[in-house]
């Protein structure tokens, strides 16, 4: 079993809550654990972080990469 | 009057005596007492005319050696006023170069402060364009749109 943290700006509802548990199952086969945290900071978008791997697509990452593309440049 | 020929004689002979006498006793003392004189007198001419020549010398001496003073204090006169104008010039250069050195110092801190003031603006109002941008997405980003996107980020996960 997968313990996956989902990370959105508002609380999900129960179909989109299915619809990720559905999607993590393709890609963890062997069973998830979901806990759901609301911060209304990441804007939009969601957060799935499972132990070291994390996958950030929130609003707020997106600002901040471009963000950094701006100081880069 | 009679002349009587003895009496003369014996006066003549008297005479003669007594030169005799005055020339043995007196003449030859005195004599001897006037070339010791005159002896020490042209010695004391000899050294007064050799002191002469002497004093002369040194005088011919004392210009040549004043010549000389004058003439190598000329030259050091000379040589310190080269030298106190090359030490001149020197101090010149110097200080040119240390003055050219601190406004290139300064030019090199001003454009670093300059390039520094520019990060910073720049940083700034990249802060500030994002946390207006944060703000209007915030407002705008309605549950539809927020559903379609995580729906969009969920497929991506499984591809």
């Amino acid at each position: 079993m997968v313990q996956v943290i989902v990370t959105t700006a508002r609380e999900l509802a129960k179909t989109e809550v299915t619809a990720v548990e559905k999607q993590l199952l393709k890609r963890y086969p062997a069973g998830v654990t979901l806990k759901f945290l609301v911060q209304p900071e990441v804007l939009g978008g969601i957060k799935l972080s499972m132990g070291d791997e994390e996958i950030d697509a929130t609003v707020l990452a997106s600002l901040s990469a471009v963000k950094q593309q701006l100081l880069k440049g | 009057m009679d002349i009587q020929l003895p009496q003369i004689i014996f006066q003549i002979i008297n005479f003669g005596v007594v030169m005799g006498a005055i020339t043995f006793l007196m003449y030859k003392p005195i004599q001897k007492v006037l070339d010791e004189r005159a002896s020490k007198i042209a010695e004391g001419q000899a050294a007064a005319d050799g002191l002469i020549s002497e004093k002369k010398n040194l005088e011919v001496s004392k210009l040549k050696i004043e010549r000389e003073a004058e003439k190598k204090a000329a030259t050091l006169i000379e040589e310190a006023a080269k030298k106190a104008t090359e030490t001149k010039k020197e101090m010149v250069e110097k200080a040119k170069a240390e003055a050219q050195a601190e406004i290139e110092k300064l030019k090199l801190q001003w454009q670093a402060e300059k390039q520094q003031m520019v990060a910073d603006m720049r940083q700034e109002m990249i802060e500030t364009v994002m946390a207006v941008s944060a703000k209007v997405l915030g407002s705008k980003l309605d549950a539809k749109t927020d559903a379609k996107l995580i729906a969009t980020e969920l497929d991506k996960l499984t591809k």
